[in-house]
């Protein structure tokens, strides 16, 4: 019984224990689930994980949005320009702070983005605080 | 029946129909996709080049016209050899009216020595670098950084050239012209696909048509290449994606057309159920709830397909659908968009009216019936009810205003922009939605509201919504208490009015009930607007704090890291490194300086350190750029060390520095690898992004929003001041008040004011722990401070409010007035008099208000370009100044100022100035990306006519800037000795205009709540006025109206004291007159009816009488002649019946003499008698009759009248008779006779007056009245004819008679009688 309540202890303290050095991994998770999401056009990540205000960044118009308006303003971003596929390339965490970058690809196949993300960790995890949609490429006819 | 199912069927089924012809079309299209986007390809080109044939065609016509303009040509032959600049303003302005091409376009006429001569349209475009330019050129030439121009060169005659230009490529927003003239974005919304435009010689690629592009080529047409559209062919999944959207929108149509054939039929058939049976309470809730649910279906039916916001793209319809405006996703998206959400204040209108339809049916037919099904539960249920639509009322405005990235509360002036227009009317329609349905309620339990107050279960159980609902909503504050009691009494006044069946439809569709209404809703609904709005405020406030408790800000962060990033992918920074040969020119650097909008895009960053590192991380080179956007480079080697290889990592790698060079600043650094076109690493790029507290004029123009910028923030540790940012944290230390509430709570929020201004601030204490919550004592405490709403800014934003409100209000007066002209009620026969009055005080104060406010506009605004311009003059005399100082000895201030460096003058002076020679621009100071292209290249031509032909020293000219503000720009010449203008210079202080603006704007804003105020007091005073002065005159037509009708009202009160005062004193002596006539006259018809039926009785009676009583003598007579009967009993018995009978008789003569005498007098025998004696005489009479005595005295010894004899014997007996017969036995009535004067109107006349005072129980109230009426009598014997008769001799005689009486003590008639002189 002793020793059940040993291994308990050690599993309960093993699982409680704040670990900064995890909070980077938790970061890639987060933006992983947010660049995910955006392929099946789902915006309802950003209202999950944004705090109660998010800035959105499209159509070269920024703004800040309460996390219920900034998943519709998502949503309509996504609507326009279905993803076909996703991948994060960069997350950089700073103190309390994370920036991270993925590309969406377009259905259109001319179409890319780059999604830049930054969050906060708050005493909840991770919030989504910004959120930035921009064209990569010129859409053709440019060399080099 | 029947058919209402066909229909519905055949509706329903072409929602499956749709989507089958939908996959039958898709399969058809993903066989021929490739067939599909050749055709788009073709189509597109096609589209793209026939447009920029068209613009080319169009301004090819409009150099023609030029070349062919005589106004032109001959402005060309003259003779301008003294003259830098040539044309005169008057030239100009025609030149303007005959080649006006629109804003985004120009015309230039140039002599052939390439001096300009006369030019008309906007000013972007640099002098021609190359001259002569050629004949009919086409070039596309760069404006600035920002625009690009086509321009067509054209020869006009052989002395000059015309140059035609328009904007092709534009991309700051807000900029005249803006982005819509972009060709890009003209022909994205031609195609309807994205489309990119290059004209860059270096990037054009040949015209091909990849697999996802299709290139146009863009040439002069002679097969030169300006420029390249690439549009992008979309993919076979766009194509789907596109066909299912277009039959999606199908199927949408039927299912609207479905659902709405469906509702209409379930209407009718709920209103059948209802109406089939009498009205009770249960079926009337049934209706209504059946309704509410019909239109909250058809709504969600709406909502469901996207209805209508699919068919708008977001930029359609001024963004009404569009989420980035407004999106919340409260209630299944109600209000996903300002569109949807005045669509949900409509259905709110619909159905509160629907409710109210039902509820006041019911309450007309249950108006006799008793109220006993109406239960005291009503009441509670009410409460439910009103609590209910209340608070989802507040939830509904809340998140409007959370969820919105409008801002409400914009200084635009009394009209809100379009979007903030649409929601403020979605919410007043929810207003007066809420307000109907909880009246409805409340109208419903108003009958039983007493009943539930007196039993206190009931009262309890009616508060329990409310409280309930203030606990669940209480921790968000949707709508505090008082304004809920506020609603909570609107609606029970609402729900009076519909009980009392006074809320009738047409009536309120008037003028005033619908304004009245508006004001109402608007002073309901503006407390939730602005709780809103605070609470947005407060939570970016919050995020504020947050960013500054981590002393970086996390915009900095992102930006400067995104930067790095771009600059060490950049093409320039690439070139560098391919030399390898670490000897990059100076040249390159200030190129990549300036490619990089670095001041820009990372806010409030006001220096930056660049480094650039070769592969094995020695420095190659750098620049620095300082707040005031000089750059310096750093030649290799110097001022850099070897980069430590810890720092080459592939990965970019970025910190915040917390500890920057000072307290005050903050810092961000980061290194990124440089990687070339195959992604190997080339070098490092390491930058340095410092933030100071140095306030520079760069500082205003860059970085945070006007909201972030108007905030100040400070951290304190242990009470004092460590730093702050802004200009409004005076202290140094905490106050201790606030030191002592941080004691006990994390934050505080606290209004302030600070040298009479309000402010609204924050105060948080933080520490390390900051997301923990548990925080020391000796934690900092960091305080953010907003500028507070004061209470004039709470009547301008409800000025706002209201007057959004007319938007519908005044279509539905419109359609109030069609309503009652269909009913015959317009034009209206009859007007009333308080409706006449209110209507005049409403338009003599409307417009007093809209003359007063357009005057006080008109005031301020030029108070505020006087000042504007003032300021101007002032920075104006400084550069003089300036020059003047550093001035030689005789050296004129144009030498100086053109041999001093621009930017070293504008330094010096903190200005941004522009130094024009001729009329084109020679050189200006660095300046922000919106300054140049308000200044221009080209001097205006009012300021080219002020100072170069009027040869005024300055002017000043107005020039609009971002999103239409306007700048006024001055200018001030620089002469020669002979006072010929050889340079002018610009100056230009837009921040400080945009604050004198913004100024000015709040001013007028505050202005106009003052007139708000102003005309509230006329409406007020208008009301009052009206009620006082229609008062009177309608209870006197009121009064009149009855009198007519022939019936007599108690006298009107008199309350004024004016004219109508004295109409109305009039009226009622009017009216007591007709009545005592009227009552006379009556009296004298009933006498004469009744003097006719006594005559007729006498005479009836007397006929048969005579001969009985003869018969009766005949019959006694005989009986004595023949000896009569031996029978002693018989005898006896005749004589007593003969006798009875002869005595009955006489009695019927008597009655009948009575009568007779009423019905005519005996022949009146005036002579002169003293009424002394008659009186005696009847005492005399009556004495011995009655037990009662009479007791008789006169003060008037002899008291002569005219007068019958026997006539006045006879009133006075019967007035002694009566007074002895109501005294009881024992009792005296004494007869009393004085002298007075005053008779019928005469006040001299000599009269005597005869009182009969007895000491009876007195006359009834309620008889009173018919004392003197004929056949009244409260006797039971006699006819009652005495008073009537006796009233009659007084009058005759030109008497009075009458009687005072007074319950159990006694009555005391009266007799006046004119004594004879």
């Amino acid at each position: 019984m002793r020793r059940f309540f040993l291994v308990l202890a050690i599993a309960f303290a093993v699982a409680v224990s704040p670990s900064s050095a995890q909070s980077g991994d938790d970061a890639r998770a987060v933006v992983r689930d947010i660049t995910e999401a955006m392929v099946g056009g789902n915006p309802d990540v950003v209202s999950r994980i944004s705090g109660p205000q998010v800035e959105v960044s499209v159509d070269g118009q920024t703004s800040v949005y309460t996390k219920a308006q900034a998943r519709y303003v998502t949503g309509a971003f996504l609507d326009r320009h279905p993803v076909r596929e996703a991948r994060v390339r960069e997350v950089n965490v700073v103190g309390r702070q994370c920036t991270a970058k993925s590309r969406l690809m377009g259905s259109d196949r001319s179409e890319a983005w780059d999604l830049f993300l930054r969050l906060r960790r708050t005493g909840g995890g991770w919030e989504l605080k910004e959120l930035r949609f921009t064209p990569v490429a010129p859409i053709g006819g440019r060399q080099g | 029946m029947k058919r209402f199912v066909v229909i519905a069927a055949l509706l329903a089924s072409l929602v499956p129909s749709t989507w089958l012809l939908q996959q039958i079309t898709v399969e058809r299209l993903e066989r021929d996709v490739t067939d599909v986007q050749k055709a788009f390809s073709v189509r597109s080109a096609q589209q793209i080049e026939e447009d920029f044939e068209s613009i080319r065609g169009d301004m090819r016509r409009q150099a023609v016209a030029v070349a062919s303009d005589d106004d032109a040509l001959y402005l060309l032959n003259q003779d301008f050899e003294d003259a830098p600049a040539l044309a005169t303003i008057a030239a100009i302005r025609t030149f303007r009216g005959l080649h006006d091409l629109g804003p985004s376009s120009s015309a230039e006429l140039f002599d052939t020595d390439g001096r300009l001569v006369v030019w008309s349209g906007f000013s972007v475009l640099p002098p021609p670098r190359v001259w002569p330019p050629g004949a009919d050129g086409w070039v596309v030439v760069e404006s600035d950084d920002y625009r690009k121009c086509l321009v067509i060169w054209y020869p006009v005659g052989p002395r000059g050239f015309v140059r035609i230009a328009r904007v092709v490529q534009s991309t700051q927003e807000g900029v005249d012209p803006s982005p819509r003239d972009d060709l890009a974005v003209r022909w994205s919304h031609l195609t309807g696909r994205g489309v990119e435009v290059v004209f860059d010689d270096s990037t054009v690629a040949p015209a091909t048509s990849g697999a996802s592009v299709v290139n146009v080529s863009l040439n002069n047409g002679v097969e030169v290449t300006l420029g390249l559209a690439a549009v992008s062919i979309p993919s076979p999944a766009v194509l789907v994606r596109e066909e299912k959207r277009k039959f999606g929108d199908l199927q949408a149509v039927w299912f609207g057309l479905a659902m709405g054939w469906i509702f209409a039929g379930l209407w009718v058939a709920l209103n059948r159920w209802w109406l089939r049976a009498p009205l009770d309470l249960g079926r009337t809730a049934t209706a209504a709830a059946g309704r509410l649910a019909l239109l909250a279906a058809l709504r969600f039916g709406f909502l469901s397909v996207n209805f209508p916001g699919r068919w708008f793209r977001s930029e359609q319809v001024a963004g009404l659908f569009d989420p980035v405006n407004l999106a919340s996703s409260v209630a299944g998206g109600v209000a996903r968009s300002a569109g949807d959400l005045l669509l949900t204040g409509v259905f709110g209108i619909a159905a509160s009216v629907a409710v109210l339809g039902v509820v006041s049916r019911y309450l007309a037919g249950s108006k006799n019936k008793e109220d006993s099904d109406r239960g005291v539960w009503l009441t509670p249920a009410a409460s439910l009810i009103v609590t209910g639509v209340v608070f989802w009322h507040a939830l509904l405005t809340r998140r409007a205003m959370l969820d919105a990235t409008l801002d409400f509360f914009a200084w635009t002036g009394l009209a809100p922009e379009p979007l903030v227009l649409v929601v403020f009317c979605a919410l007043l329609l929810s207003t007066i939605a809420t307000v109907l349905l909880a009246g409805s309620a409340a109208a419903l339990a108003q009958p039983a509201w007493g009943a539930s107050l007196r039993r206190w279960p009931i009262a309890a159980a009616a508060l329990l919504p409310p409280i309930a609902a203030f606990i669940l909503f209480g921790q968000h504050a949707l709508i505090p208490a008082w304004l809920f009691g506020g609603y909570a009494v609107v609606a029970v006044a609402v729900g009076g009015l519909i009980a009392g069946g006074r809320l009738v439809r047409a009536r309120a569709l008037r003028l005033r009930p619908i304004v009245a209404s508006i004001l109402i809703a608007a002073t309901l609904l503006y407390p939730l607007v602005y709780l809103g709005m605070d609470a947005h405020r407060r939570l970016r406030v919050v995020d504020v704090a947050e960013e500054f408790v981590e002393r970086s800000d996390d915009h900095a962060v992102s930006n400067a890291s995104a930067l790095l990033e771009q600059m060490a992918s950049s093409r320039e920074v690439d070139e560098m490194l391919k030399r390898s040969d670490a000897m990059i020119r100076a040249d390159s650097w200030l190129q990549f300086a300036h490619s990089l909008p670095a001041v820009d895009v990372v806010p409030g960053i006001v220096s930056a350190r660049i480094l650039l590192y070769d592969v094995t991380g020695q420095p190659i080179g750098g620049y620095e750029a300082s707040g005031s956007g000089v750059v310096r480079v750093i030649p290799s080697g110097l001022g850099a060390e070897r980069l430590r290889a810890s720092d080459r990592t592939p990965a970019l790698s970025f910190e915040v520095l917390r500890d920057g060079r000072s307290r005050e600043s903050t810092g961000y650094a980061g290194v990124a690898p440089a990687r070339d076109s195959l992604g190997e690493i080339r070098g490092w790029l390491a930058a340095r992004f410092e933030r100071h507290r140095i306030s520079t004029p760069f500082g205003a123009l860059f970085g945070y929003s006007d909201w972030r910028r108007s905030l100040s923030l400070a951290e304190f540790q242990d009470g004092v001041r460590v730093r702050s940012e802004g200009e409004d944290f005076e202290r140094y230390t905490l106050p201790t008040d606030v030191v002592a509430q941080l004691e006990n709570r994390d934050e505080i929020w606290r209004n302030e004011s600070v040298y009479g201004r309000a402010f609204l601030t924050y105060y948080v204490r933080v520490g390390s722990e900051f997301e923990s919550g548990s925080l020391e004592r000796s934690s900092p405490v960091v305080a953010v401070r907003a500028q507070a709403v004061i209470p004039y800014d709470h009547l301008y934003y409800l000025l706002r409010i209201a007057l959004s409100g007319l938007w519908f209000g005044v279509p539905v007066y419109i359609v109030g007035l069609v309503m009652r002209w269909r009913r015959g009620e317009l034009p209206a026969k009859r007007t009333q008099i308080g409706d006449r009055v209110l209507d005049a005080f409403m338009l003599v104060g409307t417009l007093v208000v809209l003359v007063m406010g357009l005057v006080g506009q008109q005031v301020i605004t030029r108070e505020n370009e006087g000042a504007i311009r003032s300021r101007l003059e002032r920075r104006l005399e400084r550069v003089e100044d300036e020059l003047r100082r550093t001035a030689a000895d005789s050296e004129p201030l144009f030498a100086v100022q053109q041999r001093l460096p621009i930017d070293s003058l504008a330094r010096e002076l903190s200005l941004d100035l522009n130094v024009y020679r001729g009329p084109w621009l020679s050189e200006h100071s660095q300046m922000g990306p919106d300054v140049l292209p308000l200044m221009g290249y080209r001097l205006p031509p009012e300021a080219y006519d002020d100072l170069f032909l009027k040869r005024f020293r300055q002017s000043f000219v107005e020039s609009t800037g971002q999103y239409g503000f306007v700048y006024t720009i001055g200018y001030k010449a620089l002469m020669d000795s002979a006072g010929f203008p050889v340079s002018v210079v610009a100056v230009l202080t837009a921040p400080e205009q945009e604050r004198i603006r913004e100024e000015r704007a709040r001013t007028t804003a505050y202005f106009f709540g003052a007139l708000l105020i102003l005309l509230l007091i006329i409406m007020g005073t208008a009301t009052v006025l009206a009620s006082a002065l229609a008062g009177p005159i309608t209870r006197l037509r009121d009064g009149l109206r009855t009198v007519a009708e022939g019936r007599f009202q108690k006298p009107i009160p008199v309350e004024s004291r004016d004219e109508v005062g004295e109409l109305v004193e009039s009226f009622n002596q009017m009216q007591s007159q007709l009545a005592e006539s009227r009552r006379r006259l009556a009296q004298q018809e009933r006498e004469l009816a009744w003097r006719e039926m006594a005559r007729q009785v006498a005479h009836e009676i007397k006929n048969p009488l005579t001969p009985m009583k003869l018969s009766i003598q005949h019959l006694q007579r005989a009986f004595e002649e023949g000896g009569g009967s031996r029978d002693g009993e018989f005898e006896s018995a005749f004589r007593r019946i003969t006798k009875t009978i002869s005595e009955q008789i006489e009695t019927l003569v008597n009655i009948a003499n009575e009568f007779s005498t009423f019905a005519r007098m005996p022949k009146r025998h005036l002579e002169q008698l003293d009424v002394n004696g008659i009186i005696r005489e009847a005492v005399a009479l009556l004495q011995e009759e009655s037990a009662s005595k009479v007791a008789f005295s006169s003060d008037v010894e002899p008291a002569i009248v005219e007068a019958d004899r026997d006539e006045l014997r006879r009133v006075f007996i019967n007035l002694i008779k009566n007074g002895q017969q109501a005294t009881e036995s024992g009792g005296t009535v004494r007869v009393t006779l004085r002298a007075e004067t005053g008779l019928h109107g005469r006040p001299d006349q000599p009269v005597v007056v005869v009182e009969i005072v007895d000491t009876g129980s007195g006359i009834l109230e309620d008889v009173r009245d018919k004392i003197f009426q004929p056949n009244f009598s409260t006797k039971t014997s006699g006819m009652g004819l005495g008073l009537a008769i006796a009233k009659k001799s007084i009058e005759d005689v030109k008497g009075e008679i009458g009687f005072a009486t007074e319950t159990e003590k006694g009555s005391t008639f009266w007799v006046r009688l004119p004594l004879v002189a």
